[in-house]
């Protein structure tokens, strides 16, 4: 295992070391200009021509790489253009708020995707429809469902908040940045329900489709253990089908799951800004969509490197979990390590 | 083995389908609650972080609320839509006969946020920081040879040459705003006159303060109650980043907003007969125009450039699109900042000179390209129906919707590679017409996107902005937009209504020109 | 980017073709199915085959004002009309036709970026197979926006542009997922003797390898056309998809999102098409899974 962890610390900094090239290539092509979007439309050119220089992008390319490999070093993203604040002070702000919601939308999608996996497989009663209103939900556009939901839980039931991520009350933050935990770790109850209110519509919007993929990852899986022989002889020996399922089928099950769920969450990274933008949630998706629409190239260079860094780090962890829930895998993880 | 077929419960799906109509299709039920009204909060929203609330450096519109808001410049223009100017700070001010020394008598008690007095060093410290941060908004005072501070309450400012537009700058909501030189200096950090400071927090003498400043999440300010001109009507302001117009619309209903602007002109139109909102709109200087491409394709021909004018039907734009929050385009400049009998641009609609110059192109001439700035869904409802318009005169044309900082780096290109057509939505600075034409059409203008050149217009704002008597600069102006006119590099399309949608909770709501989505916040009141 | 929703890669459990027949076998399955499965791959072909033949059916075309704008539902218009005054009847069928079409273009440049990349690292020696994987997983980690930002920049904005950037990241799970069954694949008894018997690369690869990484790539493929459709939906809403006035669904919806308290049918019947869409190629996705499963 430590191999693993070894080659794919390796992996990382090719991976990271590759994107920064890519970001170098997509600004030089991209023909959109950062200074003129910092200082402001209406800037006259003799200040936009200051800031450019002050700001190095009248360096050549390669001359600004460089610069930007030397910061990197010492932990430096640069200043964003727009807010003025050191991107790293920047992301730390708005990453809480997008890895609260993608934990808890990734937890959401476990317990859903377990829950409806082993339903379905066990041939339950109903399991089909609460598959098929997940599926239905699941394919319709995420801004589409997200605005439904707002206007049942919102607008007619009143039961859940509309926008943002806590209510106007005292907080207590830190150490984790996550307002549930902290919450929690405070004794402050009023925060975490109001957290947790908040939490709800985006995590499901965001939680429907991977539910659906692991699901149907878990339930493949688990009809197949059911095949195997040792779980026929199992049940044969008078063992109730659902401690079968349990003892054997979702042990053997459980690898797979777990490497759909770690490309869904990859995936989720990504996902959330159209979540973050409709439901005004304060995270680095509402942080990339003001960077990309102001051209501010050091901040979305810094959302590139830390969202590149969290997919092969998640990555890394459901590969080194799945070696501990199943050592079979280890031969074909290794493999596509 | 038995399987389950899961997924073939049609009607399960078809039930879903129909609760979403059912939901989006009615929502006059009964608010779910929310936040009451009558706590005296202001609660509005912002599409977007607004640029840093340091008025030195702030240059956007959205956030030109915060920054009216905190902080007060010496004049600002009168509430009513129209482009007198009133004293702010300055009680009253004097301009001499050669129009190179603004004298400014400054309003007894007025005092900072943190209680120090306005004075006329206060004012020399913010004229003086403001050309050290040297932002976007320097530029307003290029043109300042020195201050004088004869005394505590009188503050001169002495050009270098006349600036027709001078005191307009002064009254701009981008124009010099006083600052607490003690805020400032104890806030220094390595000579950055607190610039880092100023990105959460305020040092002006305005109504309200900046008390909260989350990035991405909201702005909460809160009242000065020993603001000079009276205590406001709310104790707080708070402002939410909410990015959907859809999800604003559904705070407005649920109560936890009170006044939402930009929405979509459909939604604006709903709200217009409910019971318990208000829809109010106001002149702004804010023009829809065409930026047409003399440099390339068929319209370097000046004969299909008028045609072109001639063959767009504003009136049904006006009527489709904007359904009342916006007015036909008569003159160059936009609506209000120059007598309505001059710098006329208007057209008698007739499509058929356009497609009988077309009908005589070359088939490779007809492909024109249409570019508007992603985002603007009035613009792009524009940009479609001038598509149909012009296909229908027999021009192919293709529309290319750019982001705003491409449309800003057109300047910096070759002219012949950029689009025919680029249609814009924009408002100058300030409400004074060389705020307008200079940026957006004089040749070489920072804004000038499509690089048009009329050098004839060219000379006559460049006379109007030293002339001193107000009738021969109106005249140079209108001559310049005339000419602009007559060369139909730019053609204009409409005037917007700023429109806000505010629950009945809310009253005495103005607004002053130049700045959209900007309401009086020392104004404004918990109704009843 | 609505990728949160991806559907890629599921159901493909490693080693998974292990127990796949040659797709000769895959007809008798076919009939031993039941009515159901059989049901939906019949819809998919029959959506494919019917959207074709879309021009001849939708009443009016897509960019034809037909009616004041905006107005609902009516025995005339029967899911209205937009805010340009066109027939969202005739846009929501000829807007699946593109969609179901652009997902066939997306998802099968995937397939044959992927799988060639994946079939080649599954082969290679494993220092080619990790540079080749590293190569991926770079694309993978990609923020989806921003890519399409700079391909639509760079290129201009099209649909056949969104298309294209949309495929620069869509490949990488194809490669992920052929090169797992070529892994298996290769460690099999047949393809182990067909090496020793002197068979080796594109030989090898055509006959041994690549046939049997099919099924499950055709059952990713039919699972990803929801979440492609959802993708292009998303990058709509984020500005970056596909330019007025071309009728592709996801664009439709979310430049429609807008009306949607003020005129719902606008948005809604637009993103119904992505859903039945989406939910075929669910359908489809599950019965050729079951099917090649047996």
């Amino acid at each position: 295992m430590g191999r693993l962890i070894l080659n794919r610390l390796g992996a990382l900094v090719v991976v990271l070391f590759a994107l920064t090239v890519a970001v170098f290539v997509i600004q030089a092509v991209l023909p959109a200009d950062p200074v003129r979007a910092s200082v402001g439309a209406n800037a006259t050119k003799e200040v936009v021509e200051a800031a450019r220089e002050e700001l190095g992008y009248n360096d050549p390319l390669v001359v600004q790489y460089a610069h930007f490999l030397g910061r990197l070093a010492q932990g430096d993203l640069g200043t964003s253009l727009r807010t003025r604040h050191p991107v790293t002070e920047d992301i730390a702000h708005f990453a809480p708020a997008t890895i609260e919601l993608t934990l808890s939308a990734a937890l959401l999608a476990a317990v859903l995707g377990t829950v409806l996996g082993v339903w379905s497989a066990l041939g339950g009663r109903g399991s089909g429809v609460a598959r098929t209103v997940i599926l239905a939900f699941a394919s319709a556009p995420t801004f589409l469902v997200a605005i439904f939901m707002v206007l049942v839980f919102y607008r007619r039931l009143g039961w859940l908040p509309a926008s943002g991520r806590v209510d106007r009350i005292p907080l207590d933050e830190g150490p984790t940045g996550l307002l549930t935990v902290d919450g929690l770790l405070h004794g402050n109850l009023d925060q975490l329900s109001s957290a947790l209110r908040h939490l709800a519509i985006p995590s499901i919007c965001l939680a429907l489709g991977p539910a659906v993929a692991i699901g149907r990852v878990l339930r493949g899986s688990l009809l197949d253990v059911m095949g195997q022989d040792h779980v026929r002889t199992a049940r044969a020996k008078g063992l109730r089908e659902r401690a079968v399922i349990v003892r054997h089928g979702l042990r053997n099950a459980l690898g797979p799951a777990l490497s759909m769920a770690g490309l869904q969450v990859g995936l989720l990274l990504t996902g959330v800004v159209v979540i973050e933008l409709v439901m005004a949630w304060p995270g680095l998706g509402l942080y990339t969509t003001q960077s990309i629409q102001n051209v501010d190239f050091p901040a979305v260079t810094g959302i590139v490197l830390v969202m590149g860094t969290a997919y092969v780090v998640v990555n890394t962890v459901v590969d080194v979990l799945q070696l501990l829930a199943d050592p079979r895998v280890r031969a074909t993880t290794t493999a596509s390590a | 083995m038995s399987r389950t077929r899961p997924l073939h419960r049609g009607l399960a799906l078809l039930a879903a389908l129909t609760l979403v109509a059912a939901a989006c299709g009615s929502d006059e039920g009964s608010s779910s609650g929310g936040s009451s009204a009558g706590d005296g909060v202001l609660r509005t929203a912002f599409y977007a972080d607004m640029q840093v609330p340091d008025p030195d450096i702030f240059y956007e519109v959205e956030g030109s609320q915060v920054i009216t808001g905190v902080y007060d410049g010496l004049v600002r223009y009168v509430d009513d839509g129209s482009t007198t100017i009133e004293g702010a700070l300055a009680e009253s001010y004097e301009v001499s006969d050669d129009e190179l020394t603004y004298t400014f008598t400054l309003r007894d008690g007025a005092t900072f946020h943190d209680g120090t007095t306005v004075d006329s060093a206060a004012a020399q410290f913010s004229f003086e920081r403001r050309t050290t941060v040297n932002s976007a908004p320097a530029y307003m005072l290029a043109d300042v040879d020195h201050y004088e501070t004869p005394d505590a309450s009188t503050f001169v400012v002495v050009l270098t040459q006349p600036v027709a537009a001078f005191l307009d700058y002064m009254a701009s909501p981008y124009g010099p705003k006083l600052v607490s030189p003690a805020l400032v200096e104890a806030n220094e950090v390595d000579g950055d006159s607190a610039q880092e400071w100023m990105q959460t927090h305020d040092a002006g003498s305005g109504p309200f303060t900046i008390s909260e400043f989350s990035l991405g999440q909201q702005y909460v300010l809160d009242r000065y109650d020993d603001y000079w001109a009276g205590t406001p009507g709310y104790e707080q302001v708070v402002i939410s980043i909410i990015p959907d117009a859809a999800t604003q619309q559904v705070q407005l209903e649920g109560g936890d907003l009170d006044i939402v602007h930009q929405q979509p002109i459909a939604t604006i139109e709903s709200f217009r007969d409910r019971d318990g909102y208000q829809v109010v709109g106001f002149p702004v200087v804010q023009k829809t125009f065409l930026h047409v491409n003399e440099h390339t394709g068929p319209f370097q021909d000046k004969a299909l450039r008028q045609a072109l004018g001639a063959a767009i039907d504003r009136e049904s734009i006006v009527e489709d699109v904007y359904q009342g929050v916006a007015e036909v385009s008569t003159q160059i400049y936009p609506k209000g900042m120059i007598d309505e009998s001059l710098a006329l641009d208007e057209y008698d609609y007739d499509p058929s000179s356009l497609e009988g110059l077309v009908a005589g192109l070359d088939s490779g001439d007809r492909s024109i390209t249409l570019t508007y700035a992603i985002g603007s869904i009035n613009d792009q409802r524009i940009a479609e129906t001038l598509q149909k318009t012009l296909s229908d005169v027999g021009l192919d044309v293709t529309i290319d919707p750019k982001t705003t900082s491409q449309i800003f780096d057109m300047v910096n290109q070759d002219p012949t590679t950029l689009p025919d057509l680029l249609l814009e939505t924009a408002n100058p600075d300030a409400a004074h017409p060389d705020t307008w034409i200079r940026i957006f059409m004089r040749t070489g203008g920072a804004l000038n996107y499509l690089q048009a050149s009329t050098p004839e217009a060219d000379a006559e704002m460049d006379r109007g902005l030293h002339l001193t008597d107000d009738a021969a600069v109106a005249e140079a102006y209108g001559n310049a937009g005339d000419l602009i006119h007559e060369d139909a590099t730019f053609i204009t399309i409409d005037d917007i209504v700023d429109t806000f949608i505010a629950s009945d909770s809310v009253s005495g709501i103005t607004h002053s020109l130049p700045m959209p989505f900007t309401i009086r916040l020392d104004k404004v009141e918990p109704a009843g | 980017m609505a990728l949160g929703v991806a559907a890629t890669g599921a159901g493909i459990r490693p080693g998974w073709f292990a127990r796949s027949p040659r797709l000769g076998a895959l007809t008798q399955r076919l009939r031993r199915l039941g009515v159901l499965e059989q049901v939906a791959i019949g819809a998919l072909v029959a959506v494919t085959l019917l959207l074709l033949a879309v021009p001849l059916i939708a009443p009016h075309g897509a960019s034809d004002v037909v009616a004041d704008p905006l107005r609902a539902p009516s025995w005339r218009f029967p899911l209205g009309v937009d805010e340009q005054g066109r027939d969202v009847l005739s846009r929501v069928l000829l807007g699946m036709r593109t969609s179901w079409f652009a997902c066939f273009a997306v998802i099968g440049s995937g397939i044959a970026i992927g799988g060639a990349v994946g079939v080649v690292a599954g082969l290679s020696r494993p220092l080619v197979d990790n540079s080749l994987m590293r190569l991926t997983d770079v694309f993978l980690a990609l923020p989806g926006p921003l890519l399409v930002l700079a391909v639509v920049a760079a290129l201009g904005p099209s649909l056949l542009h969104t298309l294209v950037a949309v495929g620069v990241v869509w490949w990488p799970f194809y490669a992920r997922i052929v090169r797992g069954e070529v892994k298996a694949i290769a460690a099999r008894p047949h393809v182990e003797s067909a090496r020793m018997s002197g068979a080796r690369g594109w030989s090898l690869a055509r006959r041994h390898v690549a046939p049997g990484a099919l099924g499950p790539v055709l059952v990713t493929a039919s699972l990803d056309i929801s979440a492609l459709l959802l993708t292009l939906a998303g990058l709509s809403f984020l500005g970056l998809g596909s330019p007025a006035p071309a009728p592709e669904l996801g664009a439709m919806a979310a430049r429609g999102f807008t009306y949607i308290f003020t005129a719902w049918w606008v948005p809604v019947f637009p993103a119904a098409g992505v859903f039945v869409l989406g939910f075929v190629g669910n359908l489809a996705g599950d019965a050729i899974r079951d099917m090649v499963e047996g």
